[in-house]
């Protein structure tokens, strides 16, 4: 299988003047070619800051970045612009990300009037063809934004993110702001829109349910490192790093009567401040090593 | 005991010429102690109700009936200054957006301090201390760190994490939480919502939690009220509501949430549920919960006791139904 986005002790801090804030530090993984990343991480563990570096909005400090075996770390200039086509980010607030008071069609055509593709005609068409992909009425390509309610905004910007024909797309909480009804229409949504465009999807949440429910891979971030990363059936049912299991732990069960019944309590190891070394324990199931036992590094090797 | 008690509440919004029903008709009380959740689909209702109680509806919007009766007082018949003494100080609000409710200019130090030295007594050496206790509380690994930063630097859970350090600052009675961890990723939200739990259960506090989330209604409400349109369709105490709820509209919503251990390729969604059930024990259910988007108005519906404590709603057939 082709791997469509590679990085390698991936790093990007933010500077205010003075400080300097590691924000992702050494993360390391792939993603192959038509699959779907879920990347789950506690408020502030980075994923936005690691979607927005893939997307190359920010500038890693250092690290390799590859998609579709290119280093696009050091890119400039035309030719970035060019492999922006590629990819296209869906936000969590669809409020901040479509401007209020363009139309709808106007909103859709703009990445495309951006890239200079297309006839005017033929980029009409093409909103007209989105529009009816996220199963929204023709009516609406006149509308502007304020006329829609959350969940169709959402679609509007899926319909934005598709209409360049990316063959990324990194959604980041796309569905956190909606309510479950609404939610569950847009996943629906977007996993038959995987399908039918053969994308490659970086799917970001902190809804371990909706992750699971979206993802084929599932990778854990935690203050800025990657600490594990596996097959999503595999990591459910045997996460080995302990956060991993105290994340797992923590999901809502869903039961009012379970509630009384204490979980057996994991308690998570203070962990290293500097980016852990990945280990592979076999079928595609990555550890950050130092808390792994000694048992799990035999079967690596 | 009754700490707050909501009587057949009617709010609407004036927009265009048009008057709109935003509230129809709803009444519910929370006990000293009680958390009572709301929950329901976006537009049913439940932020308006919450800013009902506190007064504070956007110009365009009125309460058109009933009462809000808070320790007895009924709080739509207060004066604005009696008013404000009770809202921050004895009934606090999180606020679903966390964007719009923290001063983008200040540093979060200043912005808790200064709602600390409003509303406690306590001395000017204490105010950083205690903030950097609270924030300490909430689950900040770095609170000095934190008190210095604008919110601007802060991610989303962060900035929400801030609004909750607020809200339990001034040691309210009722807290009303509205979607106060949708923000948030589950290890924060257990810590909070648990936290939450823990203030209320030392300090008898009430709690009145607004989600979509069935999840969370689970493990944390006593009570649960759904609300469908501006009406509540069902309502119950947790335990019976999840056994057995009987409203199709409560059944979709605990349907659409992926399930990890039921996972399936395609979610269902409301409409799915509604439109395969009409009717429950020769009872047909109001007409209002499958209108979402049919063209369907109607007149009034009853809500029925169906066992103790347990209400739904059904259509009263005494009245015509109107199709457009
Ligand atoms: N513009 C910025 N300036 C300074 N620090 C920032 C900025 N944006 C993010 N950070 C910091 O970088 C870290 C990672 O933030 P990021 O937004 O990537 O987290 P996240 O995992 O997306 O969180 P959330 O789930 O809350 O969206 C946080 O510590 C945050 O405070
Ligand atoms: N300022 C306003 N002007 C006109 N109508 C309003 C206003 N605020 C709310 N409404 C209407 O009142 C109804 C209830 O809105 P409310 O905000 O209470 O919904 P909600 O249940 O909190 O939804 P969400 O889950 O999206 O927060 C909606 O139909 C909404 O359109
Ligand atoms: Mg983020
Ligand atoms: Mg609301």
């Amino acid at each position: 299988m082709n791997k469509l986005v590679e990085v390698q002790n991936l790093s990007t801090s933010y500077h205010d003047g003075i400080n300097l804030k590691k924000a992702i530090e050494g993360v390391s993984f792939y993603v192959y070619e038509g699959e779907t990343l879920g990347i789950v991480g506690e408020s502030g563990s980075g994923k936005t800051t690691l979607a927005r570096t893939i997307l190359r909005i920010l500038q890693p400090d250092y690290g390799l970045l590859k998609f579709d075996g290119e280093d696009i770390s050091k890119l400039t200039g035309k030719k970035l612009r060019e492999m922006r086509k590629d990819f296209q980010m869906i936000f969590q607030n669809p409020y901040e990300s479509l401007s209020p008071r363009l139309r709808v069609g106007d909103i859709l055509e703009e990445p495309l009037v951006i890239q200079k593709m297309f006839s005017p005609e033929e980029r009409t068409q093409k909103a007209y063809r989105m529009l009816e992909n996220v199963g929204l009425a023709k009516s609406s390509y006149h509308k502007t934004i304020h006329e829609f309610s959350g969940g169709q905004r959402q679609r509007i910007a899926i319909a934005r993110a598709l209409v360049m024909n990316p063959r990324l797309i990194i959604a980041d909480e796309p569905v956190s702001a909606l309510d479950v009804s609404v939610q569950a229409q847009i996943l629906n949504l977007l996993k038959d829109l995987q399908k039918e465009f053969n994308l490659t999807t970086i799917f970001i949440s902190h809804d371990l349910s909706v992750v699971h429910h979206m993802s084929d891979r599932v990778a854990i971030l935690n203050r800025g490192h990657l600490l594990e990363i596996a097959g999503k059936e595999e990591i459910y049912k045997e996460p080995i790093h302990p956060y991993t299991k105290s994340l797992l732990s923590s999901i809502p069960r869903n039961d009012p009567a379970k509630r009384g019944e204490t979980e057996e309590k994991i308690e998570v190891p203070p962990l290293s401040p500097h980016p852990p070394h990945l280990i592979h324990i076999g079928n595609e199931h990555y550890v950050a090593a130092d808390v792994i036992e000694i048992k799990h590094f035999e079967v690596q090797k | 005991m009754k700490l707050l008690e909501v009587q057949n509440l009617k709010v609407s919004f004036r927009s265009r010429k048009e008057e709109l029903n935003a509230i129809d008709d709803i009444s519910f009380s929370i006990n000293k102690g009680e958390t009572v959740a709301l929950i329901g689909e976006s537009g049913s209702g439940k932020s308006v109700t919450s800013l009902s109680v506190l007064g504070l509806l956007p110009k365009n919007g009125r309460v058109v009936g009933g009462h809000i009766f808070y320790e007895n007082k009924d709080l739509l018949r207060l004066g604005k200054k009696e008013l404000g003494k009770i809202r921050g100080k004895q009934i606090s609000m999180i606020f679903q957006d966390a964007s719009i409710s923290l001063n983008p200019s200040m540093k979060i130090g200043k912005q808790i301090t200064q709602g600390l030295a409003y509303h406690r007594i306590i001395a000017r050496k204490e105010l950083k201390r205690e903030a950097l206790r609270l924030l300490a509380k909430v689950g900040f690994h770095k609170p000095k760190e934190v008190f210095n930063q604008y919110p601007g630097q802060l991610s989303g859970g962060m900035k929400q994490r801030v609004l909750i350090t607020m809200a339990i600052s001034c040691n309210p009675q009722l807290i009303i939480a509205d979607e106060p961890t949708t923000a948030l990723d589950v290890t924060t939200q257990k810590q909070i919502l648990d936290l939450m739990n823990d203030y209320k259960q030392s300090t008898n506090t009430s709690i009145l939690l607004i989600t979509h989330d069935f999840g969370l209604v689970a493990e944390y409400a006593d009570r649960v009220m759904v609300m469908f349109g501006g009406k509540i369709v069902e309502a119950a105490d947790v335990f019976t509501l999840f056994k057995k709820p009987i409203h199709p509209y409560t059944k979709g919503l605990m349907n659409s949430i992926p399930k990890i251990e039921e996972p399936r390729n395609h979610l269902q969604t409301i409409k799915d549920a509604v439109i395969e059930e009409t009717a429950y024990e020769g009872r047909i259910f109001a007409p209002e919960t499958f209108s979402a988007d049919e063209k369907v108005y109607h007149s009034p519906s009853t809500l029925i006791e169906v066992e103790p404590g347990h209400h739904v709603r059904f259509f009263n057939e005494s009245s015509e139904v109107l199709i457009r």
